[in-house]
């Protein structure tokens, strides 16, 4: 994760040698990514990584801001409609998820999207408990975050 | 009107459109649970588009580079509030609304109570 504080800090040093236009903070980091990139077999295996995960990651992010105007769009809809049409509920979430940070950034995306809300995670580490704003169907919704916002992450993150 | 200008009033404009929606949402959603839908729908959209807006107003990479620093920050400050609220208010027995029909942490807490 480092070389991403660097690709960040190289497109700062970039841009303020230019306007400092926010094209230019986006070519700096487009070009540092660039250098990172024709140096990774120089860099060792962690320059390697962070190459390979980065386009992961901007996938990830677009992915994300398309989920968060979807449920936008669905919660205004739903409180457009009648408020007592929805079936909330709480779902237990099966978790891939091991590590802290991996357990803190799912909740986190989770949490961040309107219409799911993270409650609590049990004991043993197995479940993260979800509020769901409107769930007709539990288990189709655990599968799809499970393959949905889970999956993407770990790809980024391991 | 130039473009710039355009963009900006639209952006604000949808903004505080999202913002309104999730204040309604306030007085129409019947719990704690669900009311904290519509807040966390006013801090991410809305909060999103205003800071575009300012983004776009200003044109200027210092400010945007501020901008998306907030926005990260934001990221990973109110989503954990939310949660240590819904945390607390499931905890305090906060009753929810008759429309609930699965509560699968009430069902995961009854099933450990049990066994010890």
């Amino acid at each position: 994760m480092s070389y991403f504080l660097i690709n960040i800090l190289l497109a700062l040093l970039w841009a303020s040698l230019q306007q400092f236009r926010p094209v230019d903070v986006i070519g700096g980091f487009l070009l540092g990514y660039g250098i990172i990139a024709a140096l990774r077999t120089w860099l060792g295996g962690s320059a390697r990584q962070y190459v390979r995960r980065m386009p992961t990651f901007a996938l990830f992010v677009l992915y994300y801001i398309w989920e968060l105007i979807k449920s936008n769009l669905f919660v205004i809809r739903a409180l457009l409609r009648d408020p007592a049409s929805l079936k909330p509920g709480i779902i237990a979430l099966p978790l891939t998820a091991k590590t802290d940070l991996e357990i803190v950034l799912l909740n986190n995306l989770i949490t961040f999207t309107p219409g799911t809300l993270g409650v609590d995670l049990s004991d043993d580490r197995q479940f993260m408990f979800v509020h769901v704003l409107d769930v007709p169907d539990p288990e189709a919704l655990k599968t799809s975050l499970k393959f949905g916002l889970e999956r993407r992450l770990l790809e980024v993150l391991r | 009107m130039n473009i710039t200008e355009f963009l900006t009033a639209a952006a604000l404009l949808v903004g505080t459109v999202v913002m309104l929606f999730s204040s309604v949402g306030l007085l129409r959603f019947p719990d704690v649970f669900m009311r904290m839908h519509a807040a966390t729908k006013a801090s991410t959209l809305g909060i999103g588009f205003i800071l575009i807006s300012a983004a776009i107003f200003f044109g200027d990479g210092l400010v945007t580079t501020k901008l998306v620093a907030l926005i990260v920050i934001y990221f990973f400050t109110a989503p954990i509030g939310a949660q240590v609220l819904a945390h607390g208010a499931h905890r305090a027995r906060t009753p929810m609304s008759d429309q609930t029909w699965i509560d699968e942490l009430d069902d995961y807490e009854t099933a450990e109570a049990e066994q010890t």
